[in-house]
């Protein structure tokens, strides 16, 4: 146990000896104390942060379309909604995401691959991109995010691909590999979809922490 | 042709001694060595806490003013990357101010050369400038779209310069903080910048989008003109560039085991 949970078990047990926490109907107090923490820990985990990196851009457009007819690479939705710990949809949420081009170079110069979204009462997004390719200094393929919301804190973060040869067909065991990726559930698996347009998708839903 | 230095530990900064006559790299392992600039032998090796102020200034992530009064270091808290703070300390190591300064980590640290100001840049773009006396926020510069990799205040420490992703040199007029000009030329990202001891000339160095081990160029401009009036080739990204006092010597170092010596003489 940390110390966060420690001082978090001993603040309960302070709320249930002052009669701040009581249980509607006769119950011991360790089961009351058991039940709450139960409780607590249905709440999700906000997701991961991760790296910056030095290639983020200001004033991105608002598209989701990334993809341009024509461009190599191999088409990929992203498709995720943006939430608080408890499930909720967070209005107001905004999402910057950039990432690479087919052949891992970022676009410094422009804005091919960068969107900045303001994801709407849904708070819902999807991207038409493709999948990146390997930025030659930090070989995993990845998507970057900046991520807010009113009242909640900002998440920079970044989304990889389980598909990915970096991780040699095993990311739970290889994505620690080389100190790139920094958690396992940050590595996305993908769907593949051969009927119509061939392209791959990802799910990568955000969950943020209260301010 | 230029001359190699080479190095036991891999060289992040690079600043002249005696005029010209030595060369100091701040390196990988926190040590600083100091070569000889004429024969490129190893005349010693430093800890930070011995640093000549030239190299502490640059000495990264614990940088000094001029004087020695303060030292700025730049704190992720938490490793979330979502709050800067750049902690300034006096000269005895107690805390003066904690001062926030954007997300995504700082790129780029550095006092002005009277310690007044305090100027860093964050990988979120944007760019602060506070008064070393009171910490107050001299200035924030939000309108670039790109980060700044690298920064320096002119000798006497009228401009600040700045550049990075967008291949251009930022420079501010330190009197109103107002941006006062653009260089355009370098052919990559810029990674490192310095200005000679005499305010007369300015050196940045490349960062390839490819990678950074792809080769890029050295460029010495004329500040006065903002023209570039000399291009060396650099075999990698530069980290760090200086040009001696006596303006014969501009040296660069690219993360490696090596101090590259171009003569200008």
């Amino acid at each position: 146990m940390n110390d966060k949970e420690l001082r978090r078990r001993d603040l309960l047990g302070d709320c249930i000896a002052k009669g701040l926490l009581v249980a509607a109907a006769p119950m011991a107090s360790t089961r009351l104390f058991a039940l709450w923490q139960q409780a607590e820990a249905q709440a999700a985990k906000p997701t991961p942060a991760d790296v910056l990196g030095p290639f983020y851009k200001k004033g991105a457009p608002d598209v989701s379309v990334l993809r341009k007819p024509g461009d190599p690479g191999f088409p990929l939705r992203v498709v995720g909604k943006v939430m608080n710990t408890r499930g909720e949809k967070l209005p107001g949420a905004r999402i910057d995401v950039w990432q690479a081009d087919h052949a891992g170079l970022y676009d410094v110069r422009g804005y091919r691959y960068r969107a900045q979204l303001a994801l709407g009462g849904a708070s819902e997004y999807t991207l038409e991109t493709i999948l990146p390719g390997h930025y030659a200094d930090r070989p995993a393929q990845h998507i970057h995010y900046l991520i807010s919301a009113p009242g909640h804190k900002t998440l920079i973060t970044q989304a990889y691909f389980a598909t990915d040869p970096f991780f040699e067909g095993n990311p739970g065991r290889n994505y620690a590999k080389n100190n790139i990726v920094g958690n396992r559930e940050l590595v996305r698996p993908v769907k593949l979809f051969e009927q119509g347009a061939p392209h791959a998708e990802i799910t990568f839903d955000i969950i943020l922490e209260k301010a | 042709m230029p001359r190699t230095i080479e190095s036991e530990a891999g060289v992040r900064a690079v600043a002249f001694l005696d005029g010209g006559a030595a060369i100091a790299g701040w390196c990988s392992d926190r040590k600083a060595r100091v070569w000889d600039t004429a024969t490129g032998h190893l005349r010693e090796t430093l800890e930070h806490a011995s640093l000549p102020p030239s190299l502490a200034a640059l000495a990264s992530p614990l940088v000094t003013s001029s004087g020695g009064e303060l030292s700025a270091e730049a704190v992720i808290p938490n490793k979330q990357w979502n709050e800067n703070v750049v902690r300034v300390r006096d000269r005895s190591g107690a805390g003066k101010f904690q001062l926030p300064a954007g997300l995504g980590g700082i790129s780029v640290i550095g006092f002005s050369p009277n310690g007044k100001a305090l100027a860093a840049g964050s990988y979120d773009t944007s760019l602060r400038v506070w008064n070393t006396a009171n910490g107050e926020l001299l200035r924030h510069v939000e309108e670039l779209p790109v980060s700044m990799f690298a920064m320096d205040f002119s000798p006497d420490g009228r401009w600040l310069a700045a550049a990075g992703a967008d291949r251009i040199v930022y420079v501010w007029d330190t009197a109103t903080w107002r941006l006062a000009r653009k260089l355009a030329g370098q052919p990559e990202m810029i990674s490192a910048l310095a200005f000679s001891s005499d305010g007369r000339r300015l050196a940045t160095g490349g960062f390839s989008e490819l990678t950074v081990t792809h080769p890029v160029k050295i460029l010495l401009w004329d500040f006065a003109s903002g023209k570039p009036e000399r291009t060396f080739d650099a075999p990698a990204c530069v980290r760090s560039i200086a040009l001696a006092r006596d303006g014969k010597w501009l040296a660069a170092a690219f993360g490696g085991k090596t101090v590259v010596l171009h003569g200008l003489a």
